[in-house]
């Protein structure tokens, strides 16, 4: 197999298009996240339904588990003033994290396009929260510093440092999407070009994918969703902190 | 409103890189779902974590007075234990203090009742030795006159005779007395 031949075969943003008020829209990465959402809505009513202040169930534990160590990383970072990004960053954990588990679910048939992709494989996604997340921090370090404080952070520590503050925040966003999108994006490209493997290979073709599949469900998936988290818990504080 | 589903020859499929509508539309899952779990899904869960944490503290605070509680009841122990220990080391003094008493007492009771009883027995036998000695004094006459009769090979005057020995027996009482004395003293 040549690498033209493998770039031949590899799909790059290949997806269900359709059309809505005459913009286009990609279906396939719209039911993922309807179905992503639809979980954690689910997961989040049963939750509501069951939680105790006693012996917690197992979805309960998962869910005390997460929204714990996004507390303690925001009282780490911010103190007690930061409470406030523990929902945003919470749910960036939780919609993450289930989107990239989407990538794992056999749903792709030969000839096909693959129904339930994962949603932060496509930039769509990983852009709007990215963006997001930093008009927010935009918008709370106006709001908890003042516009000249805000406008002041970019000519620090002098005049001279303002067109590197200027690419800084610019690439805070792009930095943020992309690099959600790209290890996602990767994930899926490494699905494709196991199954176009050859046959005679020492470990069969699904067993190749399989073991992909663990890794990147495992390590890739949980790991994106956290460093997301993470650097929007340490944007937060930048904004809280007035850049001081 | 929906329609046209494209495939992968899309003219959008080549910009991939590029945020098409489904940027809106995903921001709006998102945001909903962001509502949805600020407001449904964290505060009855912040609720039942306080309200386990306020348990595990009471449990806590409750296992530290029992704590407290029991070190307190060691030491009450303890220092009832030694009011004790003094208690009966101060009775058994007492108890030691009696027993020399009572034996001093029955020594000297002991003593005195020895006394009392050989001051009895030497005053008895002084009566059984003077008693005794009459006796003999009495019986000596008899055997001195019976005696003299012999030797002289006649008859004496009994109630003449009698006379001198009992004046004789009674010198010689009178110098036993007095040797007596000596001895007795």
């Amino acid at each position: 197999m040549t690498p033209s031949l493998l770039a031949i075969s590899v799909p790059v943003g290949d997806h269900i298009y359709g059309k809505l008020f005459g913009f286009t829209i990609n279906i396939d990465d719209l039911v993922s996240v309807g179905v992503a959402g639809l979980v954690i809505v689910a997961l989040g009513l049963v939750l509501r339904a069951k939680a105790t202040a006693g012996v917690p169930g197992k979805l309960q534990l998962a869910f005390e588990t997460i929204v714990g160590a996004v507390e303690n990383q925001v009282r780490s970072t911010m103190g007690e003033r930061g409470l406030f990004v523990v929902p945003l960053a919470v749910t960036l954990f939780l919609f993450i994290l289930i989107s990239n588990w989407l990538e794992m679910f056999p749903t792709t048939y030969p000839g096909h396009h693959q129904i339930l992709p994962a949603p932060t494989g496509d930039i769509n996604l990983p852009a709007a929260m990215a963006i997001l997340v930093i008009v927010l921090v935009h918008v709370t370090w106006i709001a908890k510093s003042g516009f000249k404080s805000y406008i002041g952070h970019y000519f620090k520590p002098n005049l001279a440092f303002f067109p590197i503050n200027l690419v800084e925040e610019i690439a805070k966003p792009l930095t943020l999407a992309l690099r959600l999108f790209g290890n996602i994006f990767a994930g899926s490209i490494m699905l494709v070009l196991i199954a176009d493997l050859p046959a005679k290979l020492v470990l069969p073709i699904p067993v190749l994918d399989f073991v992909w599949k663990l890794f990147d469900g495992l390590f890739v998936g949980p790991v994106q969703a956290f460093i997301f988290s993470l650097l929007t818990i340490l944007y937060f504080d930048a904004a809280v902190a007035g850049g001081h | 409103m929906l329609g046209n589903l494209g495939v992968a020859d899309h003219p959008a499929a080549s910009l991939f890189l590029l945020p098409n509508f489904t940027f809106i539309l995903e921001l709006i899952a998102f945001l909903l779902v962001l509502g949805f779990i600020a407001k449904w899904v964290l505060p009855p869960l912040r609720k039942a974590m306080a309200a386990r944490e306020a348990q595990i503290r009471g449990a806590i605070e409750a296992a530290e007075d029992a704590r407290r509680e029991a070190a307190e009841t060691v030491a009450r122990r303890r220092e009832a234990l030694e009011a004790a220990r003094a208690e009966a080391r101060q009775i058994v003094d007492q108890a030691n203090e009696m027993a020399d008493q009572l034996r001093e007492e029955g020594r000297r009771r002991g003593q005195e009742e020895y006394e009392r009883l050989m001051a009895a027995a030497r005053s008895e036998i002084e009566l059984e030795r003077q008693r005794a000695r009459d006796e003999v004094m009495s019986d000596l006459g008899d055997l001195v006159l019976r005696a003299a009769e012999r030797v002289i090979g006649s008859g004496l005057d009994d109630s003449r005779h009698r006379a001198l020995v009992d004046e004789a027996i009674a010198a010689a009482r009178t110098s036993g007395d007095g040797q007596g004395g000596e001895a007795g003293a």
